[in-house]
């Protein structure tokens, strides 16, 4: 294989754009620093100036070392998309790390980049003391994750950039809602604010019903919403979703979890009217068929093993869990440590396929998404026919994504191989979490919710866990959230710049 | 002595029963969790801080006791937590020792595990916590903002004499 030398001017342009993106994730955190302002939480303003003032020195710096005028080309656009999520989560965890709640600096660059990848694994301590503005932060680096860290920027900085567009691939969106990216990222933040505006009123309001204080009602309605929305599973509170005790509140949650799974496209159409394209797209009716068949199977097997005595717990404790599992969210109504005992090996099997399989593509969740599943499924379907019918007939499959689409084998390839590499991420942290002791299906379960960016736990990711184990996780959860082709394209571009002549 | 034994046996077993069915045992949040079937249905004494904020369900309250490690929802009636305080950023909540029953699956509360307190006793006030910033701390950002100004005005004058 030939390897071209990549030259210092490829190095300069996409430092040039880190610093740009780096500049505006420093920005971000004005709002929270404004929050712990307003409520007097001096000693954390401290801790946002300095992270603010890092990510500004380290973007600074950049724009004037590397100053050009050059455009990004593909291979550019997507190394800069597989290292800003490194920089972002190391300038996100500053003020996380001077907050106290964090053994190392690893665990709060953890927390960054679970919160940035949308995963929801926590190995924060004494969360129920932690201030308003570190928790808004983490809520917040949750949801510019789940539209994207570029998305974000090119919708509040970015004027007509010819760049943005390779950039957004990058950043595993595959599909573009209006002709210009721009545009397409505006209209993602503009849907995610109404959604946010309508969602965290609704939370709000039964906090407030519930006795909450209007101020924690309010907080704790955008926090949740946030984390729910943009499919995360940050909570404000150390008991996750347990803590509001309000079947309402949890059922509230299930429904913004599910639009939150939802392709942005398939949003855009229903917003324009197009309401049929929820009954007839694939993506939806495959996840439909999926999250019936687990639920089905969870409530089989639990209420065979007379894990719940009522009927109505038997609901509310199976649909929420695997709800959250497919939809990559991570809220969970059960202790980590009684879900891996009392849902046994079947329940946690179940969960992990719900987990692997993710939401939609184009949405805020992680996993193989159910276009490619749906895909796999017809290629394999039209294969099977192309056996039962005569040689000389000519068989076209079709699928519905907001058009008709005619399935091709180069769909099914791509499709295959995204899965694949998956499993592969699935199985690779589940052997590291093995030989450090963990026992085989929880460590995979533990895995493949790093990995497809869910945030579910059966008890292994804690502060105490394994240093190695951390930076499995977190390396998991990145290449998980970008679907590789960006940490492919930046293992080659390294290579090459060492390597190649 | 054939004769004594058998009563007192009796009496002894008497007394070991009735005690039992109505004794609590003190327990931690996390071994009631790992052995949640064994102590499901039990009366319990658990200990802990008071976290977050009260949360109404009709004329009861949900408390969230935290024990260091875990947290757990206690239901009881709203008088129990009226003159309570509770942790959060800027308070360390009264550590409380909360008797009731403990249940893994709770029937009535849609499958929650949780406890339902027949006592609820203060056993330490909680205080106001202060966060004074380090010194070092406010050094540090200085530094920072200062690095940060100087290298936004050499990127301005950079850009401007273009």
């Amino acid at each position: 294989m030939i390897l071209v030398k990549s030259r210092v001017q490829d190095v300069k342009i996409i430092f040039y754009y880190l610093g740009k993106l780096t500049v505006a994730i420093g920005y971000f955190m004005l709002i929270p620093m404004a929050l712990s302002f307003f409520l007097g939480e001096y000693t954390v303003v401290l801790d946002f100036i300095i992270g603010f003032a890092v990510s500004l020195i380290l973007g600074y710096s950049l724009l004037v070392i590397c100053k050009s005028s050059e455009s990004l080309n593909w291979t550019q656009g997507m190394v800069v998309v597989a290292l800003i999520w490194l920089i972002a989560a190391f300038l996100a965890a500053i003020p996380l790390f001077f907050s106290g709640h964090f053994r190392t600096f690893l665990d709060a660059y953890f927390d960054a980049m679970s919160g940035f990848a949308t995963t929801g694994l926590s190995v924060i301590e004494d969360l129920d003391h932690l201030s308003f503005g570190h928790n808004l932060w983490r809520h917040l680096i949750m949801f510019m994750g789940g539209q994207g860290i570029v998305v974000f920027a090119l919708s509040f900085f970015a004027s007509g950039a010819s760049a943005a567009f390779r950039l957004y691939i990058g950043e595993a969106r595959d599909e573009q809602l209006l002709p210009n990216v721009i545009n397409t990222a505006r209209f993602i933040w503009s849907l995610s604010i109404i959604y946010f505006i309508i969602g965290s009123s609704v939370l709000a309001f039964i906090g407030m019903h519930s006795g909450m204080p209007v101020f924690n009602s309010i907080f704790d309605g955008a926090c949740i919403f946030m984390a729910a929305f943009d499919t995360g599973g940050f909570t404000p509170h150390s008991q996750s979703i347990l803590y509001y005790h309000n079947s309402l509140f949890e059922l509230t949650t299930v429904v913004i979890m599910i639009l939150g799974a939802l392709n942005f496209k398939l949003h855009y159409e229903i917003w324009h009217g197009n309401r049929k394209e929820l009954r007839k797209n694939i993506e939806v009716i495959a996840f439909l068929i999926s999250l019936v068949l687990v639920f089905t199977a969870v409530c089989y097997y639990l209420k065979h093993a007379g894990v719940y005595s009522s009927k109505l717990s038997l609901f509310f404790k199976s649909f929420y869990q695997v709800i959250s599992a497919h939809t990559g969210t991570g809220f969970q109504t059960i202790d980590p440590e009684m879900l891996r005992r009392e849902w046994s090996d079947f329940g946690l099997l179940a969960l992990l396929v719900a987990m692997g399989f993710g939401g939609g593509i184009c949405s805020t969740t992680g996993g193989i998404k159910m276009l490619r599943v749906g895909i796999i499924f017809k290629g394999v379907l039209q294969d099977i026919n192309r056996f039962l019918l005569p040689p000389s007939c000519v068989l076209v499959q079709k699928i519905h994504h907001v058009r008709d689409i005619v399935l091709e084998e180069k769909m099914v390839r791509t499709a295959f191989v995204i899965t694949f590499a998956f499993i592969v991420l699935y199985i690779l942290g589940a052997i590291v979490a093995t030989f450090l002791g963990y026992p085989m299906l929880a460590a995979l379960f533990e895995s493949t919710s790093a990995a497809a960016n869910v945030g579910l736990s059966c008890g292994i990711t804690d502060a105490a866990m394994p240093a190695l184990l951390k930076v499995t996780y977190i390396l998991q959860m990145w290449a998980g959230r970008l679907e590789f082709i960006s940490v492919f394209i930046l293992l080659g571009f390294i290579i090459a710049f060492i390597k190649g002549k | 002595m054939i004769k004594y034994l058998t009563p007192v046996t009796i009496c002894i077993l008497i007394i070991l029963t009735t005690t039992c069915g109505y004794s609590s045992s003190d327990v931690s949040t996390a071994d009631l969790i790992k052995e949640s079937a064994f102590w499901d249905g039990q009366i319990v004494v658990i200990s802990g801080e008071a976290v977050g904020v009260p949360i109404k369900l009709e004329r009861n309250v949900w408390l969230n006791i935290y024990d260091g490690k875990r947290a757990i929802g206690v239901f009881c009636s709203k008088n129990a937590v009226q003159s309570l305080n509770f942790g959060d950023y800027n308070y360390t909540g009264d550590v409380l020792e909360v008797t009731g029953k403990f249940n893994a699956h709770c029937p009535e509360h849609r499958g929650e595990m949780d406890m339902h307190a027949e006592s609820i006793k203060i056993t330490s006030c909680g205080w106001r916590r202060t966060h004074r910033p380090a010194a070092a701390k406010v050094k540090l950002a200085i530094i920072c903002l200062v690095a940060a100004f100087v290298n936004g005005c050499v990127l301005f004058f950079k850009n401007t004499k273009r």
